[in-house]
């Protein structure tokens, strides 16, 4: 199944456990192609956002992880974070400068690159996610929409290979996760999404794996492991009211057409 | 929930707001300087000063409003000063005190030391007080700290002054919530045992504050920070700045020297 293709990201054997005796996550494999989008589910305190502090060696579990081959390591931190950017789910953690501009500036800046290359990185990322008005506002002070969004151009702006986002749905009202699907849909990256929003999911990715209690307890093609009631009944998931498959898949056709 | 900014005024466009930061903290650290070590008893310098302030103020179009809104929050230490004068000794030097209040009452209630003593407090504070916000609403505030980075102070406090212009607002917007989610489940803080709760919101804030820190380190190394907020200063030195610079350290120097 891979063996055509590059691994953008290359699990093995995983575990990490928190000071306090919590084991986050347990032996877990992960193998994630090039140009893939991934959708990562499970119930709340299952280990999805440890996985992703694991991604750009933020935390440093028993295990291998391989980005593009390349094992992380002390020495290699800066060409990893480089190359896999990660939006946290509470943008007021992510956006820390007094200015639009200015943390959207931060990666490009802490990658010492010219002034003119800086600015330029800046004006693309927030044109990306329709933000470009707002670079002189202070990040406090946008609406929650507007700061998730601001909080990803800061990602963008570093040009990662691979960008993974935490709850990129939460607290947003329906058009704000509507405007976000298209962007996030118009990245060409291989994108990861922490989510339980499986309707939202749904409408980002492929492909899906579950985690439950830090382990992966299943990974397939998306609509193929929602067929499965059973099995997302016994992990705490489930479609919210009034949602089905086939709502779902004409939700998708929508978007896109 | 939405705040005004703490530097509010900073982005009208005049002439004291085009300066370099730099000139700024330079000259108005110079000025504090010059009127601390000013005796009270040049009532003319302080008057000097004070026109300083008032040319800088017409200047940069800050409306003066603003500027008395803010001096309030002097007057609660001031009035302390006032309230402890009466026990200022006669023959003593600036800040003793003398618990013998009758012994000073004989002379009438306020001495000409204890005189000097809360004028010396009330101008200085008030003047220095004004620079400062002179300083805060003319320079925006991530420039400003640029600015005193350019000068060399560490930028271990500089980033500490970033981060907490940053996240004052998030953490007032925390209390708020704390408080409202508190008086929701009836609390009135009127009995004794219900101070206990203010303990565990402010421990709670502590946490908090604590946490949101480590996410956003974290946050901060995933874009790769590595010890140092680079970030562009978009001033430069030109003959205004300078001229600036040197006419106003001509007057400190003269006002200093005839106050000698």
């Amino acid at each position: 199944m891979y063996k055509n293709k590059n691994l953008a990201i290359e699990i093995e054997n995983l575990n990490f456990t928190y000071p306090d005796g919590t084991e986050a996550l347990k032996d877990v494999s992960l193998k994630v192609c090039e140009g893939e989008s991934l959708a990562i589910i499970g119930p709340n305190g299952a280990g999805k956002s440890t996985l992703l502090l694991n991604l750009n060696g933020l935390l440093k579990g028993n295990g291998s992880v391989k980005i593009f081959g390349t094992e992380i390591n002390s020495s290699n931190l800066r060409d990893v974070r480089k190359k896999v950017g990660l939006v946290f789910q509470n943008p007021d953690d992510q956006l820390f400068c007094s200015t639009v501009y200015e943390d959207v500036a931060f990666g490009p800046m802490n990658l010492r690159l010219k002034e003119v290359e800086i600015e330029r990185r800046v004006n693309d990322a927030l044109l990306k996610v329709e933000m470009n008005g707002y670079k002189n506002h202070n990040a406090f002070h946008l609406s929650y929409g507007q700061k998730k969004r601001v909080a990803i151009a800061t990602i963008l702006s570093m040009n990662p290979d691979i960008i993974a986002i935490d709850e990129p749905s939460s607290n947003l009202d329906h058009n704000s996760q509507l405007s976000l699907a298209r962007i996030l849909i118009s990245l060409l990256k291989t994108k990861l999404f922490v989510t339980h929003d499986i309707p939202y999911a749904a409408l980002l990715c492929d492909r899906v794996i579950i985690i439950d209690s830090g382990k992966i307890v299943a990974d397939g093609l998306l609509f193929d492991i929602l067929s499965i009631p059973e099995l997302l009944e016994r992990h705490r998931l489930g479609f919210p009211p009034g949602f089905s498959i086939e709502k779902l898949k004409e939700d998708k056709n929508k978007l896109f057409h | 929930m939405k705040h005004s900014f703490l530097d509010k005024y900073s982005s009208l466009n005049s002439f004291i707001h085009k300066l370099d930061p730099r000139v700024k903290i330079i000259t108005t650290l110079f000025f504090l300087i010059v009127v601390m070590t000013t005796s009270p008893i040049f009532l003319w310098a302080f008057l000097i000063y004070f026109l300083i302030e008032l040319i800088i103020l017409i200047i940069s179009k800050i409306p003066i409003l603003f500027i008395l809104k803010r001096l309030l929050m002097l007057i609660p230490f001031i009035l302390f000063i006032v309230i402890f004068a009466p026990f200022i000794s006669k023959n003593g030097y600036a800040g003793s005190y003398n618990l013998g209040i009758l012994r000073n009452l004989g002379d009438g209630f306020y001495n000409i030391n204890s005189v000097l003593v809360v004028m010396n407090v009330v101008l200085k504070s008030f003047l220095s007080i004004i620079a400062l916000i002179l300083l805060s609403s003319t320079s925006p505030f991530s420039q400003l700290l640029l600015g005193f980075r350019k000068l060399k102070v560490p930028s271990i406090f500089t980033n500490i002054a970033s981060f907490m212009y940053r996240y004052v607002f998030v953490i007032v917007d925390e209390v708020q919530r704390m408080v409202r989610a508190r008086n929701a489940r009836n609390y009135r803080g009127k009995w004794i045992w219900q101070s206990k709760v203010i303990g565990n919101m402010i421990a709670n804030l502590f946490l908090r504050s604590y946490e949101r820190g480590e996410r956003v380190y974290f946050a901060m190394l995933s874009r790769g920070y590595d010890g140092d907020l680079i970030l562009n200063y978009k001033y430069k030195m030109r003959w205004i700045d300078w001229l600036y610079l040197i006419i106003f350290s001509i007057i400190l120097v003269l006002t200093m020297f005839f106050t000698r």
